[in-house]
């Protein structure tokens, strides 16, 4: 069930350089329940759409709509917004440091939290919810904890707080905008836990952003790929790490330093991303990519459905029959085109 | 479908940023602020006419320092107003009151600019060496700040003044000895941040030395800080030095200076009765300080934008 | 290929910092970094130092090239014990030992040109090579896949990829023998992390180059290394050849950080027994007693609370040897998911309790 249904989303800012084109018509949905992938490397829209959902992108130009719960997120008010940010939509970020205010006991952040949708909840109620939620994702003694300060946590604490924080609310919505990164493997591993944790127990759908493909092969239900501000590929997890149709994708599962055996050189994807305020006419990836052909340089390709799946889509004018596209990526690795 | 040779080693990607330096970062913000233009146009013009003075005099055949007592003065002794041949008037001593303007456009923004040099020179090594080298340097060069930024300043100056005597050189060390301790302060705040990044680490790697550290590596990231300090200080050195030629402690007579000039018609109640003798000076030494402060800010702002990095993710 | 020549040798180095006061009358805290680290870089080889954030990894290195003054402990380069040498001392040796930094925007000044960035060396060293600087700052350009006509630019008109390429080409002016590399892909995309992979593998080879890679990513070190030492609170763990550490870890916490690694294949994720550690890293500045590990080893015995293990020979020998600093190492078909954690602090286990201290996915 859809909870979540984003079309055709722009988001772009005026700088001095020029239009920077940040997210391009993008449309996705999120399922009730369900973690949504995005992954992409910087600068390709992934955090800015997330973001401008949540109205915080000041300062830029935003169209398209963005239908969750009967509300149109992109048109609604700020005060709307508001009403719906925190309580139905929790939102966690890389940085638990500057999402949480330095000056103030975690505890009373999270009361605040609570009471700030709901003054009807006493302080004390209020108080005993945000124990409850230290406790649930891991803290130790958090009847104690809940009086410390930020700085009193390590950095995998603090990302369970923020966790403890936007579930403070049963939000149905999780939006984790690289939640582990500043995180070490272990940490990390620690939070992508926590956070299957919460969505076994509560239901949340998440929306997970990330540029690490090792974290969306970990908690991902459906992965959308994104590059230079629109999704170039959508599909299951498995169809993208298993049979993923644009090139774009394919660059860079083969640029993971798992993919070679020791000693070979790796694949990486040729040249770098394109200016988002001078973009190529044709296909944003067409100057790095190994199978270009002369149609990519001139028409721009929409998302479509591949390999026969509804499910299955990617922007890319290359063959979508399955053995078809398989046929095309061996000839080229024989070429010497994908070492 | 055209193969391309993705076999050769990764080339240097077609870049599409355009290469331009922070200075044309800056230029082209500066460009979009009138105010600042429009002070830094009233600041070329002072800075023209002081540097061609004495072109400027004869060519309108005006000695600033000729006392004119025949056609200079009325009848009573008094300075005339202005007029055709006297633009500005006369001072009580029957000189051109716009020649000595013109003159004084020398000694003003000559002695603000060079005090305010030395002054930021100064401030700047020992703002390197204290931020740099932390430890006992630091501690002895911020008792120094503190003893001179105590110093009530005209007093302080008005007792160098008298010790040294009066000359221009005099008021240009004592202008620079009160303004450089900001400087430093400024400038060693910056480096004690500086420092710690990971280019000074890189340089230290490389075996730089640090004499090189401190010139090569630090002080190009303090031009910014230099420059906006700089101009914010030399309209405070001009007024600071009008103020000392308004007591009498400045360029020795008959040197024409802006701040000399006011004192002068101060003298005696004169301005009673010749207003231009006031309104002038004190008018181009308000127009040059608003000009230079101005302008100040406008390098700031083009220098120092607050420019939020979106899309760093 | 490396050679059995070794090129860098520490023994025993510790490095301690400070890290203010006790209370007034207390004693002065320390932060010990580095402890009591021994190991060998061979000639031509990639040594890989992994350990997660404040392990110590970076504060050892530049205890290696001298950065930073060592408190305990011998380094040995090239023959030449350059422990105790002053900075005037080091100076002629800087040129034959180079870093390459993590952060692509803040290893370069941001107001020099780039040709003069990458030229420092030259100007500091004097120029060895054959003609003008610039010329040869413009071949170094072209080696690291740079445009040389960018010779004038500023760091501001690169990618994060570029600059990195800088920063590699800066540190590859004089040919150094070893160039330490600290976390040198860790802040670029994937795509672009491969393409500086591969160039740095190149290079090696091209120049003779010895590496000390740093990275707290597995899979990385895994590609580049010929071996690996795995560190953990300030001292090494475990070390050996690459395949050794990989298939046959037998430190329980090199066999944790092993599962932890994301990896980008959602069934061989899913199949693999993930160890999911109990809390944080402890505080450097007081370590746990015994072996730093135990308040988060599931495998710990009593014995681990008070005897400090040493790091001991476990097959082979040399510098090619498989190394475990554990007084109970693990076996090659012991599965850590299987043991329960009896030792593991209170405040962990409480931890533990909410989380699941090792909870292994279906």
């Amino acid at each position: 069930m859809v909870l979540l249904h984003v079309t055709d989303l722009n988001v772009s800012f005026d700088t001095d350089d020029g239009v920077v084109k940040a997210v391009r018509g993008i449309s996705f949905d999120v399922d009730r329940g369900k973690t949504l992938g995005i992954v992409g490397e910087s600068g390709s829209g992934k955090s800015v759409s997330t973001q401008t959902l949540a109205g915080l992108t000041r300062g830029a130009r935003v169209s398209g709509s963005a239908q969750f719960d009967g509300l149109d997120l992109i048109k609604a008010s700020p005060s709307q917004r508001r009403s719906v940010l925190g309580r139905k939509i929790g939102m966690i970020f890389q940085d638990p440091l500057t999402s949480l205010h330095p000056a103030y006991r975690v505890g009373a952040q999270i009361v605040e939290t609570i009471r700030a949708h709901d003054r009807s909840i006493s302080k004390r109620a209020a108080r005993l919810r945000a124990i409850e939620l230290l406790g649930m994702v891991g803290i130790p003694f958090p009847s104690e904890r809940v009086d410390e300060f930020p700085h009193q946590f390590s950095g995998g604490m603090r990302q369970r707080v923020m966790i403890a924080m936007a579930m403070a609310l049963d939000p149905t919505l999780l939006i984790a905008d690289e939640p582990t990164t500043a995180l070490d493997v272990t940490v990390q591993a620690q939070v992508l836990e926590l956070m299957r944790k919460v969505q076994a127990e509560f239901g949340t759908a998440i929306i997970l952003i990330t540029h690490d493909l090792g974290v969306i092969a970990d908690v991902a239900d459906d992965v959308a790929v994104m590059y230079a501000g629109t999704i170039v590929e959508r599909a299951p997890r498995d169809e993208i790490f298993y049979q993923p149709h644009h090139p774009y994708t394919e660059g860079l599962l083969d640029s993971m330093p798992g993919r070679v055996e020791r000693g070979q050189p790796l694949r990486p994807v040729k040249g770098s991303p394109p200016s988002l305020i001078d973009l190529p006419p044709g296909c944003p990836f067409a100057p790095r990519c190994p199978y270009r052909f002369d149609r990519c340089d001139q028409e721009v390709p929409v998302l479509q459905t591949v390999f026969g799946d509804e499910q299955h889509q990617s922007a890319c004018f290359l063959p979508t029959e399955i053995e078809e596209r398989k046929a095309l990526r061996e000839q080229l690795v024989e070429k010497g085109g994908i070492r | 479908m055209s193969a391309t040779p993705a076999t050769a080693p990764p080339t240097a990607p077609k870049t599409t940023i355009v290469a331009r330096g922070p200075w044309a970062l800056a230029w082209r913000r500066f460009r979009k602020d009138k105010v600042a233009l429009i002070a830094a146009a009233v600041m070329a013009v002072i800075i023209l006419v002081a540097i061609f003075a004495p072109l400027i005099n004869s060519a309108l055949g005006q000695d600033p320092n000729y006392q004119d007592q025949v056609n200079g003065l009325d009848v009573n002794g008094l300075p005339l107003g202005p007029s055709g041949a006297h633009w500005l008037g006369t001072d009580a001593l029957g000189r051109d009151v716009f020649a000595r303007l013109v003159y004084g456009a020398r000694i003003s923004i000559g002695i603000g600019i060079l005090s305010t040099g030395i002054a930021v020179a100064v401030g700047v090594v020992l703002g390197l060496l204290a931020g740099y080298f932390r430890g006992i340097v630091d501690v002895i060069i911020a008792r120094l700040l503190d003893v001179v930024l105590a110093l009530p300043v005209v007093l302080a100056a008005v007792a160098l003044v008298a010790v040294f005597g009066q000359s221009p050189l005099v008021t240009v060390l004592v202008l620079a000895f009160f303004s450089w301790a900001t400087m430093a302060r400024i400038v060693r705040g910056q480096v004690i941040s500086l420092r710690e990044r990971e280019f000074i680490e890189a340089a230290r790697s490389l075996g730089a030395s640090s004499t090189r550290i401190m010139f090569v590596e630090l002080l190009p990231n303090l031009v910014m800080p230099i420059i906006i300090y700089f101009s914010l200080l030399v309209p405070v050195n001009i007024v600071t030095n009008a103020v000392l030629a308004f007591l009498g402690l400045g360029i020795p007579v008959p040197t024409a200076d802006w701040g000399g000039m006011i004192s002068d018609a101060e003298a005696g109640g004169l301005y009673q009765q010749a207003w231009w003798l006031v309104f002038f000076p004190g008018g181009v030494l308000v127009l040059t300080t608003l000009a230079f402060n101005l302008l100040g800010d406008g390098i700031r702002d083009a220098l120092d934008p607050r420019i939020e990095r979106l899309l760093r993710k | 290929m490396s050679s059995d020549e070794v090129l860098l040798s520490a023994s025993g180095v510790s490095k301690r910092f400070n890290v203010g006061s006790r209370g007034l009358l207390g004693g002065r805290l320390q932060l010990s970094a580095v402890d009591n680290v021994s190991l060998e870089i061979k000639k031509g080889e990639t040594l890989g130092l992994v350990g997660e954030s404040g392990c110590g990894k970076s504060s050892l290195a530049r205890c290696l090239t001298r950065l930073y003054d060592v408190d305990e402990g011998t380094i040995t380069f090239d023959g030449r014990d350059i422990t105790n040498l002053g900075r005037r001392q080091m100076q002629p040796l800087r040129s034959e030992m180079q870093m390459i930094f993590q952060d692509p925007y803040g290893s370069l000044n941001p107001r020099r040109r780039v040709g003069s960035i990458i030229g420092d060396a030259l100007a500091i060293h004097g120029n060895r090579g054959k003609g003008t600087r610039r010329q040869q700052v413009q071949e170094l350009m072209e080696i690291v896949g740079l445009n040389p006509e960018h010779y004038n630019r500023y760091p501001a008109d690169f990618s994060g990829g570029q600059r990195q390429r800088i920063g590699i080409a800066r540190a590859l002016a004089l040919k150094p023998k070893l160039i330490v590399c600290d976390e040198p892909v860790s802040a670029l995309d994937v795509s672009i992390q491969a393409q500086v992979i591969n160039l740095l593998q190149d290079l090696q080879r091209e120049f003779d180059l010895t590496y000390l890679f740093i990275s707290h990513d597995l899979s990385v070190v895994q590609h580049i290394s010929d071996r690996i030492a795995v560190m953990y609170l300030g001292r090494i763990v475990e070390s050996g050849p690459v395949e050794e550490v990989f298939t046959a870890s037998s430190h329980p916490y090199t066999r944790a950080l092993l599962s932890a690694k994301p990896i980008a294949d959602p069934r061989a994720a899913e199949q693999r027994d993930r160890i999911v550690l109990a809390g944080d890293l402890p505080s450097p500045i007081s370590p746990p007693s015994g072996c730093r590990f135990h308040p988060r080893c599931p495998k710990a015995e009593q014995d681990c609370v008070t005897v400090v293990p040493t790091l001991e020979i476990l097959r082979g020998a040399g510098p090619d040897a498989q190394r475990v600093e554990c007084l109970h190492p693990l076996e090659a078909d012991q599965d850590l998911s299987s043991f329960t954690p009896s030792i593991a602090d209170t405040i962990i286990g409480a931890d533990a309790a909410a989380t699941g201290s090792r909870e292994v996915a279906s």
